[in-house]
């Protein structure tokens, strides 16, 4: 019966109104496939790359938002999980299962980080953006190749990629709730505000950030293996790419930083305007221009992100109650 | 191929010679780091404007008015001293009490801005495209392909002035920051800036001081850049930006000395496990680059018996 109560305390937990939004696009998310036809599921597969940056950047705000370590190395994560994932497929594993290993993959190079966990904040972050630098030769050793391309054969269909994209953010967004309405939530919040009062507190801040660098490594990882499918091959040289560590962060900020629903809003709000702009220039690199400004522009006007800019408009307008 | 003592002690001196150039290159990177916790990750994209820009005067002032084009090295250091006060400015000053991300990214977006700007041309100024001789303009004056012989040795004459350049101007900073009033503003700053604020120092004057030093120095770094190494528009991010975290992280953050004694051993390690990858027997085909895969494990390895870097208590600390 406990057991019963709790699911159903989160269940009523979901009333925010963006929760609820999440909820209602979600469900026509899984229904508008059914309306198209079999010609015109093609373009399902342009979605992918919306859950691609959903479960990245959710994975990000774990540990970012949530137990406040800035991760700025999490193209590592990314990276390692498309060249594990390829090397399944080649092995003959299918699509699931090569998510899977490079979910776990992804994990054990978490497990890596932990050494790291007693630098200070600032130092955190910068030994984090070694990381895929330090791990890039060693999988091209490894590996021994840079290049991994699986043969088409393998490759998802637009609808079938659609769907398990659709099932990995769901996993991720839920997954995330969850996460964060329980006890690991509670403590990973706590020692993101105080690690010192946490610790004292009782909270095993060791086990806990682990739990969470494990987690976001995880999903990061497993997020690389479906990136796999949406472009069919990786190169090495997607681990020094500096984009897919620091779009999430982009995107976690836009959205609202350690809440579940931000990072989602965030991905589907940068996706848009990313598919907006290549869209009206196509062929031309203008668009690089464009996010760079649009980048700066939201970092110094909007430094708190989105949501949050809107929070304090409405505060500003409520009258300040006279006592 | 075996290991002669001639060609090992020539890795030593490449690394060596190489390893200056590092240190100049991270130098500012550390310093704007340790005085404002800024991570400025454009700073491989502001050493490759300055390279852009050295490889224009070379293509532009230099056949007109016979300059040479080194001199161009000293124009670069003040151009980027002037984006790098109104980045600070600008962007960086209104951010800096919101947090550590948004800083960041304002300076990830400069990187992509810059990157774009040196692939597609600033206005009359053609892009970077070495494989039209563009990016390796200033690369093809005398200085690249001069060496200086020493005994068995050679010096490429270009690594060699970045070298000089390395040696004589971080400790010149060294001695700013520790004995002039400025510096030792800096390095109070950094230590604790609320403190510093309270003895009535400036901490804003200091902290735009710090980023236009910093920025200074990556157009210096730049302009020599030009003359040793071919330039794409995406150096920045794949060779420059891991470098200067490896050299930032060993010499210990925000130590200036520090930082050079990382940069020549960070260059000495490269160099000679380039050669060590160079005389492995051909039967290990290996498709990696052996010589990071070395760096890298020699970095961790560091990292384990001293995770300050090697001048941990330098003024960050």
């Amino acid at each position: 019966m406990a057991d019963r109560s709790r699911v159903w305390r989160f269940a009523v937990g979901m009333r925010n109104p963006s929760q609820i939004t999440l909820l209602i696009s979600l469900f026509f998310a899984t229904v508008y496939p059914l309306t198209l036809s079999t010609e015109g599921s093609r373009v399902l597969s342009v979605y992918a790359v919306y859950f691609m940056w959903i479960s990245l950047a959710e994975s990000w705000n774990l540990v970012g938002g949530y137990a406040g370590l800035l991760n700025l190395g999490i193209s590592a994560f990314f990276a390692l999980g498309g060249v594990v994932g390829a090397l399944a497929l080649f092995d003959g594993f299918p699509f699931i299962i090569s998510l899977l290993l490079a979910g776990f993959a992804g994990a054990i190079l978490g497990v890596a980080l932990i050494p790291t966990f007693r630098l200070k904040s600032f130092y955190f972050a910068i030994a984090t953006l070694v990381v895929p630098l330090v791990v890039k030769p060693m999988v091209e050793f490894l590996g021994n190749r840079a290049d991994f391309t699986v043969p088409q054969t393998v490759i998802l269909t637009p609808i079938g990629l659609y769907y398990s994209g659709l099932v990995l953010a769901g996993i991720t967004i839920f997954g995330a709730y969850f996460l964060m309405q329980s006890r690991v939530g509670f403590a990973l919040r706590a020692l993101g505000d105080d690690e010192l009062a946490s610790s004292s507190l009782g909270i095993n801040v060791l086990l806990y950030k682990s739990i969470a660098v494990l987690t976001s490594g995880f999903i990061a990882s497993a997020a690389g293996a479906y990136y796999l499918q949406i472009i069919g091959t990786i190169n090495t040289t997607l681990f020094q790419n500096l984009n897919f560590s620091l779009f999430p962060i982009f995107m976690v900020i836009i959205g609202g930083i350690g809440t579940f629903e931000g990072p989602v809003l965030g991905a589907v709000v940068f996706s848009l305007i990313n598919y907006y702009v290549t869209s009206q220039f196509p062929g031309s690199t203008v668009d690089t221009f464009i996010l760079s400004l649009m980048i700066i522009g939201v970092a110094v006007l909007l430094p708190r992100g989105l949501v949050s800019s809107l929070h304090e408009l409405r505060k500003r307008r409520t009258p300040i109650p006279v006592k | 191929m075996a290991l002669g003592t001639v060609e090992f002690v020539q890795a030593l001196v490449n690394g060596l010679l190489q390893g200056g150039f590092f240190a100049l290159s991270a130098a500012g990177f550390s310093l704007i780091f340790g005085v404002q916790k800024v991570l400025n990750v454009a700073h491989g994209a502001f050493i490759v404007l300055a390279a852009f820009a050295t490889i224009q005067f070379s293509i532009l002032v230099t056949p007109v008015l016979h300059i040479d084009p080194l001199l161009s090295i000293f124009t670069d250091s003040l151009m980027l001293a002037l984006v790098g006060g109104s980045v600070y400015l600008l962007l960086i000053y209104r951010i800096e009490r919101t947090g550590f991300e948004a800083p960041l990214l304002a300076t990830f977006g400069l990187s992509i801005l810059l990157e774009y700007l040196a692939s597609n041309g600033i206005g009359p100024f053609p892009a970077l495209d070495p494989s039209h001789g563009i990016g390796a303009q200033a690369q093809h004056q005398s200085y690249s392909s001069t060496a200086i012989q020493i005994g068995p040795f050679f010096l490429q004459e270009a690594q060699a002035l970045a070298f000089v350049m390395a040696v004589v101007v971080l400790p010149i900073l060294q001695l700013f920051l520790s004995r002039t009033y400025r510096g030792r503003a800096i390095r109070a700053t950094s230590q604790d800036w609320e403190a510093a604020e309270f003895s009535g120092i400036n901490t804003k004057a200091v902290r735009l001081l710090s980023f236009i030093t910093g920025s200074a120095l990556a157009g210096l770094a730049g302009g020599l850049f030009a003359f040793t190494n071919s330039v794409t528009a995406t150096a920045g991010d794949e060779v420059l930006l891991p470098v200067i975290l490896v050299v930032v992280i060993l010499g210990g953050i925000g130590s200036i000395l520090g930082t050079l004694a990382a940069g020549f051993l960070v260059g000495v390690i490269m160099s000679v496990s380039s050669l060590i990858a160079l005389t492995l027997p051909s039967q290990f085909q290996f498709h990696a680059d052996l010589a990071s895969l070395l760096t890298f494990l020699i970095f961790i390895v560091i990292l384990m018996v001293r995770p300050r870097g090697l001048f941990g208590h330098g003024i960050a600390e």
